[in-house]
């Protein structure tokens, strides 16, 4: 017993070390596997996302100018996309509330007040938590494409895992083509400007500048919004795929503004995937 | 306790000039380039007579600090206290053990440029090059890591010899 506590005194250090260690590592851990990690020792809890909310509220009197424009450019191409919808459908045959016409999606428009764009795991804070109806599993637009989804969510804030981070994953299509591939970004390989999409087949016919959108298969998104631009091609000659680099439309060292996404059809879309 | 303020001002401060300067600074594609960890400083810096228990407790706090802000709990925390343990080691390893004295803290001014620039590059090195290894979790692209880790240990070693000629050289 007393080499026991001798032992235990020499190597006191080292113990303590391990001790520590080991919570540091099954903090780690648990992040890194588990989808919902604890509100409390995330960024969307009460001190720290104050504290990114006073820096926010500073510098972005310095950006006003930026928002306004990306603002503004949204505008028009919603303006855009209004006006022809008119001529083509006619105002008299659709009546407003009619059961035919199930409003599927609602935005809620967010301010991003933290994002980072230069690690590994990169993530999003906006200011728009449970008490403004926001849940886990929503979409992330911003006012150009697709930015990310809502991971956690606290009652004033919530986390978004952007695009670029490895744990996001989601079916894209490609616009000329028709072909769905799988939207990654990968490690070291991508910067925060680019993202890989894989399992193109071969034949399909894919050049520069395409454009690539969401399915909408997932739920969490509408179809048709713009994730990213053709900018490599490779083929995969075994697998018989291409590997495809494509330049994202939003710009994440630059993103103030966005727009979660709420499927309220989602729990029937999920439910129906069940029973295939 | 004069002292001990002072190490709660440098953390304020090192940690403030980390989250709301270092990260938010945009270099386009070499971005990946500019991410030193500068806050690793408070740790290096204290006394050699400071017990490793405490230099523990310090950098698990510091380390909780960082992670909580930047969202990767554990990550930070994990390599600051593996870096913390290994501190001594590695001084002992590139310096005699009488070329550091135990009461001094191990600053710029205390310890001459030479000495400085060699222990802080070696330390802010293996800190940057851990981190790098544990964010990716995987050894591919091992020579992008380590000359990510090069780059950007230069870099702190740059910010800190800033820092410490406007706060420290008046002693």
């Amino acid at each position: 017993m007393r080499n026991l506590i001798l032992l235990i005194q020499k190597y006191r250090n080292l113990l303590f070390f391990l001790f520590l260690e080991f919570i540091a590592i099954s903090f780690l851990f648990s992040w890194k596997n588990t989808y919902h990690h604890s509100t409390y020792i995330s960024s969307s809890n009460f001190i720290t996302s104050t504290v990114w909310n006073w820096k926010n509220k500073i510098d972005s009197y310095f950006n006003l100018s930026e928002i306004n424009k990306q603002l503004a450019d949204e505008n028009a191409f919603l303006k855009e996309m209004l006006l022809n919808k008119e001529i083509l459908l006619g105002k008299n045959f659709v009546k407003s509330g009619d059961s035919l016409f199930v409003k599927a999606f609602k935005f809620q428009e967010a301010t991003i007040i933290q994002s980072q764009f230069k690690f590994s795991e990169n993530h999003i804070l906006i200011n728009k938590g449970s008490i403004n109806g926001i849940e886990t599993e929503m979409g992330f637009k911003g006012t150009k494409g697709i930015i990310g989804r809502v991971v956690n969510v606290s009652a004033h804030y919530a986390n978004v895992l952007p695009v670029i981070n490895a744990d996001f994953k989601l079916s894209v299509i490609h616009n000329a083509s028709n072909s769905w591939g799988d939207l990654s970004w990968e490690k070291g390989i991508n910067d925060y400007r680019t993202a890989t999409i894989n399992n193109i087949p071969i034949y399909a016919k894919v050049n520069l500048n395409d454009l690539f959108t969401t399915t909408g298969s997932d739920g969490i998104f509408p179809s048709q919004i713009p994730v990213g631009k053709v900018v490599k091609i490779e083929k995969d000659q075994e697998a018989q795929k291409k590997v495809i680099t494509i330049e994202l439309i939003e710009d994440f060292s630059n993103i103030h503004v966005g727009f979660v996404v709420k499927n309220n059809l989602r729990s029937e879309m999920i439910e129906i995937q069940k029973n295939e | 306790m004069s002292n001990s303020f002072q190490h709660i001002y440098w953390v304020i401060g090192l940690l403030f000039f980390q989250l709301f300067v270092i990260d938010v600074i945009d270099l386009g594609t070499y971005s990946s380039f500019f991410t030193p960890l500068i806050f690793s400083y408070v740790i290096f810096k204290r006394k050699l007579e400071t017990t490793v228990t405490e230099l523990l407790i310090f950098a698990f706090i510091v380390g909780f600090l960082v992670d909580v802000f930047r969202n990767t709990i554990g990550l930070n925390i994990s390599v600051l206290l593996l870096i913390t343990f290994l501190r001594s080691r590695i001084l002992n390893l590139i310096s005699a053990r009488e070329d550091f004295d135990d009461n001094i803290e191990l600053n710029l001014f205390n310890i001459g440029i030479l000495r400085y620039l060699f222990y802080y590059g070696v330390v802010l090195f293996f800190h940057h090059a851990l981190f790098y290894l544990v964010e990716q979790f995987s050894f591919v692209h091992l020579f992008s890591l380590l000359s990510k880790a090069l780059i950007n240990s230069l870099f702190a070693l740059a910010i800190l010899m800033l820092f410490e000629f406007i706060f420290n050289s008046n002693k």
